[in-house]
């Protein structure tokens, strides 16, 4: 198992290269209380439909489903933990680790934030570490949590599942006029399988968050894929030696709303691979955003994203895997009174299989290497903050779809799941 | 002091006293109809005042608490010592890079506090390094008229000099040069109501930081 170990050796170098020389020690904070963050996530789910992914199945939500009658489960979803100790005036640093229900326990982000007091409208922020990058308008604080909704988007699960590296990331930000704009740049390394799971799996909603050290499972592989590819996947890997990069613009004129751009690289080679069948994926993919208050109580959220995965050698007619993916989502929450807010999102998810004749494949079942797949699910959740450390979530999500590749379970192609949820969040 | 001089002084003060004290009570609303609170209302009588320390009925402070400041914006007179207590149980880390009064407080505790003397009139935005959607204004000036609208978007100044003087409105999200208007005006012995529609732009949405 080497990945680990160089993951610990690059985030050590980071520690070394980055720690912050001078130290003000009377702005040093490393163990006080307030360093502390931590979240239960007590859960009660009634679903209905495939098992869950997480088990190495087809099905879209992070809970089993009873198929055409309901599972009810209690469990404590997640348990979560951030430390946040405070380096100097400008140095933080993150570490952010899980126990979460179906995956096992494990480091999530770790991270330093570097950031200077202004001296100036034009303000300055870097993080080093493996983290997030600032996709997601869903998701909020240290612990990346859901705001409105117990279960993200389908594009956001994507990003909680395959898109966090270890990355150097610098942020400007400067309003000119009423305008206010910030730049994104980043590189980084460590992402290396990023695509596997949305290639044989397809499209999820769910709120679980990649572990750092141990794997996803795939869903049952087709005839030719299954000799080079592992049935597990490492989404924190180093495989081949190449940087990716990932870049952000973000532009909030004086309406209340923000539009941020976002575009991601891996530059994979697509062709080398780790002795457990981990493979350098090549994936890149735009993202789109908006963010719009219409007024104190209402917003409206959007996504959209669009990309494309590539892994493996070139057959007869195509590479291994060639893939487009695509999904965009919309999402209205409205503040009630002073403790509630309800919110509804509307989301669609596709993907095209450019190459379910590749390799040496050919000959075999073509239906079966076909990853097309094309979906819609409708989420509505009410939460109310019972105080400030207490909230308490009810949710509905029904997810559609239709993919070629559940001939592998032999199920039919066409699926659909239901699930009700409620969700208690401590926080301490 | 020879004669001339003392008469000239004599026909000053004369001119500077206010002849009659009158309450200025302005309206602030915004073009969507709504009143305007938090709205900076100074006036400066064009006439010179008798120099006398300018105090206000408030208290010069900024506390932090729930991630805010509180007052969101506060006018204190030329010279003020303002104190910042923290009410929360995290650490702030409090600053302006505002040219009237640049400054930073480093990272303090609950129930702990700063003082800041503000010796620049202008405006000094607040702002936390630590926390993103914290925003709050000191307003330094120099005239005793000056204060900020209630919720009802009212403002009075009681006891500013009858005469000429300019009336001047801030608001932090005011659409107009310097988030400001001026208005030339004459105030009478009786007093007078002024009534002024602003244009507002929407907050800022600090709502998300990473
Ligand atoms: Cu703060």
């Amino acid at each position: 198992m080497a990945a680990p170990k160089h993951l610990g050796m690059a985030i050590g170098v980071l520690l070394v290269a980055f720690a912050p020389a001078k130290r003000a020690w009377s702005q040093v904070d490393l163990v006080s209380r307030e360093t502390f963050t931590g979240l239960l996530d007590l859960r009660l789910s009634a679903t209905t439909g495939e098992r869950s992914f997480v088990d190495g199945d087809f099905g879209k939500l992070r809970f089993d489903g009873g198929g055409s009658t309901v599972k009810i489960r209690p469990s404590l979803a997640d348990a979560a933990i951030a430390w946040r100790p405070r380096l100097s005036w400008a140095w933080s640093a993150t570490v952010h680790a899980e126990m979460q229900d179906g995956v096992k326990p494990d480091l999530i982000q770790a991270y330093f934030t570097y950031k200077p007091t202004p001296k100036s409208a034009t303000r300055f922020q870097a993080r080093m570490g493996l983290l997030y990058p600032e996709i997601s308008l869903e998701h909020e604080g240290a612990l990346w949590k859901t705001s409105y909704t117990i279960t993200p988007s389908a594009i956001n699960s994507w990003v909680g599942e395959e898109v966090k590296p270890l990355a150097v990331e610098a942020t400007v930000r400067r309003p000119i006029g009423d305008h206010e704009f910030s730049a994104t740049a980043a590189v980084f390394d460590y992402n290396d399988t990023s695509g596997t799971l949305l290639t044989f799996r397809g499209w999820a909603l769910h709120d679980l968050k990649a572990p750092t050290r141990h794997e996803w499972a795939l869903p049952p592989l087709d005839n030719f894929i299954k000799g080079p590819q592992s049935r597990e996947s490492y989404p924190v890997r180093h495989i081949d030696d190449r940087i990716g990069y990932y870049g952000r613009l973000e532009w909030a004129p004086p309406i209340g709303a923000t539009f941020n751009l976002f575009y991601y690289n891996n530059l994979g080679d697509k062709t080398s691979k780790d002795w457990d069948k981990q493979w350098s994926w090549a994936t890149e993919f735009w993202n789109g955003g908006v963010n719009w208050a219409l007024n104190d109580k209402v917003r409206i959220l959007g996504q959209v994203m669009s990309g494309r995965t590539l892994m493996g050698f070139k057959g007869p007619k195509t590479i291994w895997i060639d893939m487009d993916f695509a999904s965009a989502y919309v999402l209205a929450t409205r503040k009630i009174g002073e403790t509630d807010q309800l919110t509804g999102r509307l989301e669609f998810f596709r993907t095209r299989d450019n190459s379910p004749q590749s390799g040496g494949y050919a000959f075999a079942n073509r239906i079966a290497a076909d990853r097309k797949e094309d979906g819609w699910a409708m989420t509505a959740a009410y939460k109310r903050t019972l105080t400030p450390n207490a909230a308490l979530f009810f949710e509905a999500l029904h997810v559609s779809s239709e993919r070629k590749a559940r001939v592998l379970t032999l199920t039919p192609q066409g699926q659909a799941q239901t699930m009700f949820q409620t969700s208690l969040r401590l926080s301490f | 002091m020879g004669m001339r001089s003392a008469l000239l002084f004599v026909i000053a003060l004369l001119f500077a006293a206010p002849a009659m004290a009158a309450d200025l009570t302005v309206t602030i609303r915004s073009t969507s109809g709504q009143s305007v609170r938090d709205a900076v209302v100074t006036l400066q009588p064009t006439a010179a005042q008798a120099p006398a320390p300018i105090r206000f009925s408030w208290p010069y402070k900024v506390t932090q608490q729930n991630l805010q400041f509180d007052p969101f914006v506060l006018i204190v007179p030329q010279g003020s010592e303002v104190s910042f207590p923290n009410k929360d149980g995290v650490r702030h880390h409090v600053y302006s890079f505002s040219s009237a009064k640049p400054f930073e407080l480093k990272l303090y505790g609950k129930d702990e506090s700063r003082s800041v003397k503000f010796d620049k009139t202008g405006i000094v935005a607040l702002g936390c390094n630590i926390h993103d959607g914290m925003v709050g204004f000191v307003i330094v000036v120099d005239t005793p008229y000056a204060m900020k609208s209630d919720a009802s978007g009212s403002v009075t100044l009681r006891g500013a000099p009858a005469g000429p003087a300019t009336l001047r409105i801030w608001h932090p999200y005011m659409k107009a040069g310097n988030n400001q208007i001026e208005r030339r005006i004459v105030v009478p012995a009786g007093g007078m109501t002024e009534a002024v529609v602003v244009q507002l732009r929407p907050a800022p949405d600090h709502s998300r930081s990473y």
